[in-house]
């Protein structure tokens, strides 16, 4: 769609409808090809949601009464025409998504190309437009091509689908029709109960099962006749205290309080999943943690001692916090000064500074890298290399925001396996459910500001309707023949079923 | 910091917010042009109040005098400027005990003074106009009008996505500093040379961030067409009632009566090298009279047609 906008070159040529993609401006294209984007917050123009509907039929000149009518028809198609006179910065994430997908259907185009549509959005929100989503093609009979790297999410929604390694096409085809032998290559995530039955293609008769309930059907046999019996063990929180924070409450503008009444403690060594939606509090909760903000009411202490009265330099000693976007960190000028820069500003001697960089470099597989301009590396490498800028001063306790989000399946596995190794103890702040499951040993879940839920994850995850993992679904009704119903994990069923 | 979060529009419902977008513009450049023709401190006050009282019965008069505050800062620097490049006026006040190589003996003398307040003043009465605009006008709104006036719309798009990204800005203004704080930057330590090597750690990122986005909205705007034709249509029109004409009609009152007043030599003010009476006559007294009722005549009629909202 923009080949017209970054430069570069192309050889061959790309047809769309007939026209030649490459020779036509993008803002010609636009007539039969709507976009996007991945960033609600980059795509919306106007202050109001008509006003942003039309904003693209305004452009191509359409007549005000059949402007009328296609943001009638977009707004129900989407199903936000309670939204229209809203303004769209009001706009939680998934509505913002679902006005920016209105305005691109509202010129009638053939194609919907959607890039990560869902990626800034929590598991609800991503739901509701991914139904959108398929609403559409289903009832207009748009084609739609959604680029989308967390097919857990996706999959049984598609009806095609391409994947892309290395700049090569190396797959095209219904997902139902995947070979286990090529999947491992393809370094990204199918939802975990596809992967379970990948172990078992040779009892499976219509394809491999996408969602929870297929692979219900699908792998029935193999769940009913467990070959171990196992109970899961439950870790428990050493007794020593890393951070305790009493009966606190929190507030940005000293009205509406957005934490309320938070007694919580950190134990040594634990290992905490943070969950809950969008704007829950997690992030102000953790920021506590670190004496970014400051509670209203109530008690932080850090170790024995008021989070208030440490000085900075000794304070981020105790505590590390990654961010969940990698170029707020991002600023010097090769990654080497990047990863030093926390050492430099705790004044070490320079010898023992290089030591430590060049060994965390090592550990995090960027030490190639070492030279470069972080801006020019990939997502994933940037986000080591943020993550090894704050882990290198070696925090007692570790905070990290959403660091799986924009990373893939095998990135998420080192990281969990790098955190399980090396760190001591670590709160991450998470929607991604089965990354919970697979690192965390306790989950908390927010909501409203109030912590709803704390405990061992067995008990947290397991038969909660918005937060169970999809293998925890898959072995409820196969309890009864002795698979646990704490099973959370597809490495964990797959000991119980051998 | 706050000021520029308080620049931007909110909806809300008031009389000027409620104006017709042509309206308020022409209000504005009459403004301008009025404040821009004099130098008369009675005159520039004149103005000042006018958008004073347009902001008080706006409801939004609390951020509009946190824009304000910006004024005051600005008072001790136009003295300083003045007293280095002007050396004129009789009335010394205050003579720098010493010399300064190319400008010579400094003195603030009484016109100085005069001088460097009616600046201000004009200052405030430019600034609060545009205050006034910016906090009641749905960016929108301007476009459809600016475009209708013939103004290249691609210019006016830039300046209205610019203030509804500005809270964005700051959003990813304090992230990035949240960040940068966790890695041991102590923004309040240090001396001035390391004060603004630290804040490069905040601009750097910042910077790149904006970048970014704005690359991507960019994107964003041509996918859906943007620039395709010369020109475009609008889902929602500014269109030009009899009495918003005749509103207008009354908001370029002011700047006619301002151009009579100059062509008939009434109205000039010359503080150097002594200072001018603030009234020198009394037609002088009488079409500032006017011009300030002119503007104040404005709000009523303003009101009134809310009031009677059908017309």
């Amino acid at each position: 769609m923009i080949p017209n906008f970054y430069g570069g070159r192309i050889s061959g040529t790309v047809l769309v409808n007939g026209k030649n993609a490459s020779e036509t401006p993008t803002n010609e294209m636009s007539e039969t090809v709507g976009m996007v984007f991945q960033d609600p917050e980059n795509q919306l123009i106007s202050n109001e949601v008509e006003r942003e509907i039309a904003f693209g039929m305004e452009n191509l000149c359409f007549s005000k009464e059949l402007m009328r009518k296609r943001i009638e028809e977009a707004l129900d198609a989407v199903n936000i025409t309670r939204l229209r006179n809203r303004t769209t910065s009001e706009l939680s994430g998934g509505q913002k998504q679902k006005v920016a997908i209105a305005s691109a259907l509202a010129t009638h185009p053939d194609i919907l190309l959607l890039d990560e549509p869902t990626s800034e959005l929590d598991p609800r929100s991503a739901e509701s437009v991914l139904n959108v989503i398929e609403k559409i093609n289903d009832e207009l009979g748009l084609t739609i091509l959604l680029v989308e790297h967390r097919l857990e999410r996706v999959i049984h929604h598609v009806d095609r689908m391409l994947m892309i390694d290395h700049g090569r096409l190396i797959y095209d085809g219904s997902p139902r029709k995947i070979k286990s032998a090529h999947f491992e290559d393809w370094k990204v995530g199918l939802p975990p109960v596809t992967r379970l039955s990948l172990h078992f293609q040779n009892r499976l008769s219509n394809g491999l099962p996408l969602t929870v309930k297929e692979a219900r059907t699908a792998l029935s046999d193999v769940l009913i006749n467990p070959k171990n019996k196992i109970s899961w063990e439950r870790v428990k929180s050493s007794g020593k205290v890393c951070l305790s924070m009493d009966k606190v409450y929190f507030s940005y503008d000293h009205e509406k309080d957005v934490l309320k009444n938070i007694s919580f403690d950190v134990y040594e060594g634990d290992m905490i999943a943070l969950m809950g939606k969008n704007a829950s509090g997690k992030t102000t909760l953790v920021k506590l943690m670190n004496g970014l903000v400051k509670p209203r009411k109530g008690k932080v202490l850090l170790f024995g001692k008021k989070i208030g009265d440490y000085e900075l330099s000794d304070l981020i000693k105790k505590v590390g916090i990654v961010f969940q976007d990698p170029n707020l960190h991002l600023f010097n000028d090769t990654v080497e000064e990047e990863v030093a820069f926390v050492l430099r500003n705790l004044e070490m001697k320079d010898e023992l500074i290089d030591k430590k960089v060049e060994k965390i470099l090592k550990q995090f597989k960027i030490h190639q890298y070492r030279k470069s301009y972080p801006h020019d590396l990939s997502g994933g490498e940037r986000q080591r290399v943020a993550l090894a800028s704050v882990l290198v001063s070696e925090p007692e306790m570790l905070i990290l925001d959403e660091p799986t989000r924009g990373m893939d399946y095998f990135l998420k596995k080192e990281l969990i396996s790098y955190l399980k190794e090396k760190a001591k103890t670590v709160i991450m702040v998470t929607h991604d459910i089965e990354t919970a499951a697979e690192f965390a040993e306790r989950v908390v879940l927010v909501s409203e500001g109030n912590i709803i839920s704390d405990g061992n994850k067995r008990d947290v995850l397991s038969k909660a309707l918005l937060f169970s993992p999809q293998i925890n679904r898959l072995v409820q009704p196969y309890a009864k023949y002795g698979i646990p119903d704490d099973t959370l994990t597809v490495g964990e069923l797959l000991k119980v079923i051998g | 910091m706050n000021i520029m979060l308080e620049l931007v529009y909110k909806r809300k419902r008031s009389i000027f917010h409620d104006a017709s977008p042509f309206l308020k513009i022409t209000w504005l450049v009459s403004i301008l042009l009025i404040s821009m023709i004099f130098e008369h401190p009675v005159i520039l006050s004149v103005l000042f109040i006018s958008s004073l009282f347009a902001a008080l019965s706006s409801n939004v008069f609390k951020d509009w005098l946190s824009v304000m505050r910006l004024v005051l800062f600005f008072v001790p620097f136009v003295i300083l400027f003045n007293m280095i490049v002007n050396a004129n006026g009789e009335t010394v006040l205050w003579q720098l005990p010493f010399m300064i190589p190319i400008f010579g003996i400094l003195n603030i003398t009484l016109e100085e003074l005069l001088f460097s307040l009616t600046m201000c003043i004009r200052l405030a009465a430019i600034l609060g106009a545009f205050a006034l605009m910016n906090l009641t006008t749905d960016p929108d709104e301007l476009l459809i009008a600016v475009t209708k006036l013939k103004l290249p719309y691609r210019s006016v798009v830039v300046s209205s996505l610019s203030t509804k990204f500005v809270p964005v800005l700051f959003s990813d203004l304090n992230n990035i500093r949240d960040a940068q704080r966790s890695r041991g930057v102590d923004f309040s330590k240090g001396g001035l040379r390391k004060r603004i090597k630290k804040y490069g750690a905040v601009f750097f990122p910042l910077l790149s961030k904006s970048l970014d986005r704005s690359v991507q909205i960019a994107e964003a705007m041509e996918t859906r067409g943007f620039g395709r034709y010369e020109k475009r249509s609008f889902y929602k029109d500014a269109k030009l009632s009899a009495s918003d004409i005749l509103l207008i009609a009354v908001a370029v009152a002011p700047f006619l009566i301002a151009l009579y007043m100059a062509f008939s030599g009434i109205g000039s003010f010359r503080f150097y090298q002594r200072i001018d009476p603030l009234i020198k006559s009394s037609s002088e007294a009488f079409f500032i009279i006017v011009m300030l009722a002119s503007e104040i005549f404005l709000l009523p009629l303003l009101k009134l047609k809310g009031v009677m909202a059908y017309d």
